[in-house]
């Protein structure tokens, strides 16, 4: 059987199962303003936590945060579940999918056979949505890839309890109850009160504009403390964070800007309209960003040094601290 | 960034082009999606953490052919893990796992135990375990 379900492309795992599970429910909201409801822009640099031999650095909140905060704020109830035992849950799949519930998962990437090769790593936290089983293989929606792919019993259960960081254990999630008229302007500033929070008010110097601010100054130590080689694998862990599969472009900023444009035609603001532009500018700032890192990277004599490249960042922290202080001011501003 | 200067760079870096989604903006400042095939600063950095992993699977190969590691050991390395990923995937210890890298240990495997690693890289049949190659990796 197949479920009736529109496949969509998206720029980012998460935001754009989250945008086809919502649709498919007839909540029709596009991938920019799912990111931006969940609070999905982020930063955090934490260098005494190690991922693949470089220090963890993101863009975004923890994997399913996206989900959650956009569920809960646009009031729709949702069940999520864990399972130890692996033919269970697969059971448990086939039962959903039979009562005709799109049913996403978290999976790893690192043996997900339609995958590109050159993105295969042991990253745990992918989501897909599986929409029906045809002749044993079950069709599935990944919203990085342009179509439905399918999957065979044993493959889709060896990526579903991939081992390693983290465990996804066979996480499955789906909505039980959508209201019919959700309140998306409360929704929208909602999100953006956390962004707020998240960006420039939460204490301590690793999360959001202080942790950019913290990188910036310690990125140009990284040389004399750590070699070039390893500062420039640091450096090239920064950019592929940023811009590898699912940013949509400068580490979620333009996603952002997006999201910013369509709320400020839904709340009838010009402010934000304003700053959504302002973040587009951010968002090519943290491009040449990129440009400068990947030639440190190359290893080819360039002009660009460490010095810059945290320069750079510590302009960027204060960019952004601008910004989002701003946007405190209009979100406070439609408080009756 | 505009629709025009959404990168179209490096398409046949690696084996399977892939095209990625961007946010860009047109003409009239709105935003769209447009895809992307590469950007060169990606393919660099990409670049490097592949060069990384190979050089690891290299330093692996080479212990291996001199005798002091066993071939799970360069298999291991090669599919990126190290002792704990495999010892979620097979169920063994840590401790085990590291006794089985080397090549006293490995030796003694059983059939058994030499399937569930050979199940844990996806690899058809235990004799894969076996095999390794002359000559560098590349990917």
């Amino acid at each position: 059987m197949r479920i009736n379900f529109e496949h969509r492309m998206a720029a980012h795992c998460e935001n754009g199962v989250v945008s086809n599970l919502l649709r498919f429910y007839g909540i029709d909201l596009s991938e920019a303003m799912v990111f931006g409801i969940g609070s999905g822009i982020f930063f955090t640099y934490l260098p005494f936590i190690k991922l693949g031999d470089a220090p963890a650095f993101a863009f975004r909140p923890l994997p399913g945060h996206i989900f959650k905060k956009a569920t809960n704020s646009l009031g729709v109830k949702i069940h999520t579940e864990h399972f130890r035992n692996p033919d269970k849950s697969m059971q448990s799949l086939d039962a959903n999918l039979a009562k005709g519930i799109p049913t996403g998962m978290v999976v790893g990437v690192y043996f997900l056979p339609y995958f590109p090769p050159q993105y295969r790593f042991h990253f745990n936290a992918h989501n897909i949505v599986a929409l029906g089983k045809e002749d044993g293989r079950y069709l599935i929606s990944d919203p990085v890839m342009e179509g439905i792919e399918t999957l065979s019993y044993d493959e889709l259960k060896k990526v579903r309890y991939a081992k390693g960081f983290p465990q996804p254990s066979g996480k499955m999630y789906y909505i039980t109850k959508a209201p019919q008229n959700a309140d998306i302007q409360n929704a929208v500033l909602n999100g953006i009160k956390n962004a707020v929070l998240y960006m420039v008010k939460l204490p301590g110097p690793v999360i959001g504009v202080t942790g950019m601010k913290y990188l910036g100054n310690r990125v140009k130590k990284w040389p004399q403390k750590f070699g070039p080689k390893k500062a420039s694998r640091y450096l090239g862990q920064i950019v592929r964070m940023q811009e590898e599969i699912g940013t949509g472009g400068a580490g979620f900023r333009f996603l952002y800007a997006a999201f910013l444009q369509e709320s400020a035609v839904l709340l009838h603001s010009e402010a934000m309209d304003e700053i959504s532009k302002q973040m587009t500018r951010t968002g090519d700032k943290w491009r040449d960003f990129a440009v400068a890192a990947g030639r440190l990277c190359k290893g080819r004599e360039t002009t660009e040094s460490y010095d810059q490249i945290g320069d750079l960042l510590i302009e960027l922290s204060e960019d952004e601290k601008q910004i989002f202080l701003a946007l405190d001011k209009v979100v406070k501003g439609f408080k009756k | 960034m505009k629709i025009n200067e959404v990168p179209q760079e490096d398409a046949n870096a690696f084996e399977k082009a892939f095209n990625v989604l961007q946010y860009a903006v047109d003409d009239e400042g709105k935003f769209t999606t447009v895809k992307s095939v590469g950007w060169n600063p990606k393919t660099v950095v990409m670049q490097n953490a592949w060069d990384y992993e190979n050089e690891k699977a290299e330093k692996a190969r080479e212990l291996v052919l001199a005798g002091k590691r066993s071939p799970l050991f360069y298999h291991t390395r090669k599919n990126m893990m190290n002792a704990w990923i495999l010892s979620g995937y097979t169920g063994f210890s840590i401790f085990r796992v590291m006794l089985h890298f080397r090549p006293r240990f490995f030796d003694r495997l059983s059939e058994k135990k030499l399937k569930k690693y050979a199940d844990a890289f996806n690899y058809e049949t235990p004799d894969q375990l076996l095999e390794i190659p002359n000559h560098k990796a590349e990917k």
